[in-house]
C-alpha cells in the first residue's frame, strides 16, 4: 500500500476550521457579568484546543513525521461509489418516509439496496424486502408501539 | 451490601417479561458477537430503540442480555474461520482457530463457553461486592473531584484505543465540542443550534450512536464487502470434557480476577483484559511453546477474561457515573434515558435497580451457557448468512430506530449526518469511541469545571485542591505518556520490520 498524505493534510484543515469557526460562533455568545464564566467559556477553550491539535497534526503530516497509512478515497472506486449511492437512498428514504408511508417505502428501498449489493436472485429480490418491511412494522408498530408514518395507505382509507 | 434486598431483586428479574427480554437480549448478542463486521457496540446501539418505553427492569435486562451474549459470540466466528467476530475474540483465535482446524472446533467451542460463564459470574460477584464500596465513597465527591473523573474517563480512552495519539485527541475534542450544542446548562443560552428546535436538548444521544457506530460500519462494510466464508466443520460435542476443565480451571479463576480488574478502570476494555489473561496463562503455562498451536488453557484464559470484564466495567459505570468503554457508554446512555443517573446517588435513590442490574446479568449469564449449549448449531449458520442481504436491512433498522425515539424525521437526517462523519473517520483512523465518551462525559465535565470556576471566583487553582483529583490527573497523565512510549516502540517495531524484509 503506497502511503498517501493528502488525506491527513486535509483532515488536519478540514478539524482546523471547525475549530475556528466554533470559536468565532461563541464569540456571539452573551457574557455573564455575574458568574464571569459565560455560556462562550468552554466552548471556546475546546475550539482553541482543537485548533492547536488540528495544527500538530498538519505539521506533522508536513513534515513526514505522520506515519499513519490509508487509502484515499478514490472516486472511481466502484465500491466507493457503492458507499455513495447507498447514501442517496437513504437520503431519498428520509425525504419521502413521512408522504409515502412506512411499508411501501421500507420494500422500495431494501428493493434498491439489495440490487445494488448484486443480489440479482428474483425470489431474493422480492421476499426479503416484503418480510423484513412487515417484520420490522409489526415489531416497531404494534410491540413497541412507536407510530410508523402511514403515508400513502391513508389514501386507502387505514 | 444488603443480601435480603439482593435477594428480592432476583424476584424482580424472574418474571415473564423481563425474562424474555434477556433471553432475546443474549440471542441477540450471541449472533451479533459471532457476525465478523458486527460489534458488540453496534448491536446495543442498533437494539436500543426496542428498550424505548419498557419497564427499566426489561430494557435494562436486555442490553445487559446483549452486552454479555456478544462477548461470548465473538469467539465463534473467532474458532470457526479465524476472525474474530468482536476485538474481545481477538486473542482467542490465536488458538481457537489451530483447534477447529484440528477437527476439535467442538472442544474449543465448548471451553469458550464454560470459561465465559464463569469469568462474566466472577465479575459479577466481584462487581457486586466492589461497586457499593466504590458509591459509597463518591459520596464525598465535590465537583472538581468529578471535573476530574470526567478528564481522567476520557485521557485514558483517548490513550489506548488509537494508533495515533493525537487522532484520538481531536476525536476527543470534537466530540466534547458536539456535546455543547444546545441549551447551556448553567445559563440555558442555545449555543450552536442554528435556529433549530430539535437541537435545544442536544445532538439525541440515540440518533447519533446508530450513526457513528451502525450507519458508519455499514458504509464501511459495503466498501470491504468480501466473498463468504465457506464453513464444512462440525461440532461434536457441547460441554467441555472433566480433563479439560481441570487443565483450565487455574486459568480460569486467574484470567476472571485479571478481566474484572482491567475492566474497572475506564478505558481498558474486553480484548485487552483477553490480551493480558493470554500473556499470562503463556507465562505461567508449563509447556509456552505449545501456545498458539492449538493449547485448550489459551481458549479458557481470554475468554474468561473478556467476560468478566463485564463486570469490571460495570463498576465505575454504576458507582461513578463514568463509563469505561463505548459499549458502556451506550449503556450509561440507556440508564439516561430510563430517567437513572448512574452515579453514587443511585445507590441512595434507587439502590433496587443497581441490584436489578446485578441479578439480571448474573442471569444473563446462566442464560447465555444454556443458550450456547442448545442454541450453538444454530448459531454457527449465523456467520454463514449473506452480508448482501443482512446489510440493507440492518440499514433499515438504523434508520426506523433513529426515528423511533422522538418519532421525528429530523433525528434520521442527524443519524445518517453521524453516519458520514463516523465514516470519513474510519477511513482516515480517527477512532469514534472518544466521541461517544465524549458526549456522556462532555455535560458533566463543563458544569463541574464552571461550578469549581464559579466558586473560586475564577481562579483555576481551585481545581489542584483536592487530593482524589490530583491523584486522577496524574493517572491520566501517566497512561497518556506511557502510550506514547507504546506507540514509538510499536512505531520501531514496525520500522525495522520493514527494513528486514528489504
Amino acid at each position: 500500500m503506497k502511503e498517501k498524505r493528502l488525506p491527513d493534510i486535509v483532515y488536519s484543515l478540514v478539524f482546523m476550521m471547525i475549530g475556528i469557526f466554533s470559536f468565532v460562533i461563541a464569540q456571539g455568545f452573551p457574557e455573564d457579568f455575574i458568574m464571569k464564566l459565560g455560556p462562550d467559556f468552554y466552548p471556546e477553550l475546546l475550539s482553541v484546543a482543537l485548533i492547536i491539535l488540528s495544527l500538530t497534526l498538519f505539521i506533522r503530516t508536513i513534515l513526514g513525521k505522520n506515519t499513519s497509512k490509508f487509502i484515499a478515497i478514490n472516486i472511481r472506486d466502484k465500491r466507493f461509489q457503492k458507499v455513495i449511492i447507498s447514501l442517496g437512498l437513504a437520503i431519498l428514504y428520509a425525504m419521502f418516509l413521512k408522504r409515502v408511508g412506512f411499508i411501501p417505502i421500507t420494500i422500495l428501498f431494501l428493493f434498491a439496496f439489495l440490487l445494488l449489493l448484486n443480489i440479482r436472485k428474483p425470489l431474493t429480490l422480492i421476499a426479503v424486502p416484503i418480510v423484513a418491511s412487515f417484520a420490522l412494522w409489526f415489531v416497531f408498530q404494534k410491540i413497541l408501539t412507536v407510530s410508523l408514518p402511514i403515508g400513502l395507505l391513508s389514501l386507502l382509507g387505514y | 451490601m444488603d443480601f435480603a434486598l439482593f435477594i428480592n431483586s432476583f424476584s424482580n428479574i424472574f418474571q415473564f417479561n423481563v425474562m424474555l427480554a434477556i433471553f432475546i437480549g443474549v440471542a441477540g448478542g450471541i449472533a451479533i458477537g459471532a457476525l465478523p463486521g458486527l460489534t458488540g457496540t453496534m448491536g446495543v446501539a442498533l437494539l436500543v430503540p426496542f428498550t424505548f418505553g419498557r419497564p427499566s427492569a426489561e430494557g435494562l435486562g436486555m442490553l445487559i442480555g446483549i452486552f454479555s451474549g456478544s462477548m461470548y459470540g465473538g469467539s465463534i466466528s473467532a474458532i470457526l474461520i479465524n476472525t474474530p467476530g468482536t476485538p474481545s475474540a481477538a486473542a482467542t483465535s490465536l488458538d481457537g482457530y489451530p483447534l477447529s482446524k484440528k477437527g476439535q472446533a467442538g472442544r474449543a467451542l465448548s471451553m469458550s463457553l464454560f470459561a465465559s460463564f464463569f469469568g462474566g459470574i466472577i465479575g459479577v460477584i466481584i462487581m457486586t461486592f466492589m461497586s457499593p464500596i466504590i458509591a459509597k465513597a463518591a459520596l464525598e465527591f465535590g465537583y472538581v473531584e468529578y471535573f476530574a473523573l470526567a478528564l481522567f474517563g476520557l485521557s485514558i480512552i483517548i490513550s489506548i484505543t488509537n494508533e495515533s495519539m493525537i487522532k484520538g485527541l481531536i476525536s476527543g475534542i470534537f466530540g466534547l465540542l458536539i456535546a455543547t450544542i444546545g441549551m447551556d446548562p448553567t445559563s440555558g443560552y442555545p449555543r450552536y443550534t442554528f435556529g433549530r428546535m430539535e437541537l435545544l436538548s442536544g445532538p439525541s444521544f440515540i440518533p447519533v450512536l446508530i450513526g457513528l457506530f451502525a450507519v458508519a460500519e455499514v458504509f464501511n462494510s459495503i466498501e470491504n464487502l468480501s466473498t463468504q466464508q465457506k464453513l464444512d466443520t462440525k461440532i461434536d460435542r457441547y460441554l467441555p470434557s472433566l480433563t479439560d476443565i481441570k487443565r483450565s480451571t487455574k486459568n480460569i479463576i486467574k484470567s476472571s480476577i485479571i478481566g474484572t480488574a482491567i475492566g474497572s478502570i475506564p478505558g481498558a476494555g474486553g480484548d485487552i483484559a483477553a490480551f493480558v489473561a493470554y500473556g499470562e496463562a503463556k507465562r505461567s503455562s508449563k509447556h509456552p511453546e505449545l501456545f498458539g498451536t492449538g493449547e485448550i488453557e489459551a481458549i479458557a484464559a481470554p475468554e474468561a477474561a473478556n467476560n468478566a470484564c463485564m463486570g469490571g466495567a460495570m463498576i465505575p459505570l454504576l458507582s461513578l457515573g463514568v463509563p469505561g468503554d463505548a459499549i458502556t457508554a451506550v449503556l450509561l446512555g440507556a440508564f439516561i434515558m430510563q430517567g437513572l443517573q448512574p452515579g453514587p446517588l443511585l445507590y441512595q435513590e434507587h439502590i433496587d435497580v443497581v441490584y436489578n442490574v446485578f441479578s439480571s446479568m448474573f442471569i444473563a449469564n446462566i442464560v447465555m451457557l444454556i443458550l450456547g449449549i442448545i442454541g450453538i448449531r444454530f448459531f454457527v449458520k449465523v456467520i454463514t448468512i449473506k452480508k448482501e442481504i443482512l446489510f440493507p436491512i440492518i440499514f433499515c433498522l438504523c434508520i426506523v430506530g433513529s426515528f423511533s425515539m422522538r418519532q421525528n424525521i429530523f433525528d434520521i437526517w442527524l443519524s445518517l449526518i453521524f453516519g458520514v462523519i463516523g465514516y470519513l473517520m474510519i477511513r482516515a483512523k480517527f477512532p469514534l469511541s472518544p466521541i461517544l465518551l465524549a458526549l456522556i462525559l462532555g455535560p458533566m465535565a463543563e458544569s463541574n469545571l464552571r461550578r469549581s470556576l464559579t466558586v473560586s471566583q475564577g481562579d483555576p487553582s481551585i481545581l489542584l485542591s483536592r487530593p482524589i483529583a490530583i491523584g486522577l490527573y496524574i493517572i491520566a497523565l501517566l497512561s497518556i505518556i506511557s502510550s506514547v512510549i507504546k506507540q514509538k516502540k510499536i512505531r520501531k517495531r514496525l520500522e525495522s520490520q520493514s527494513q528486514e524484509k528489504l
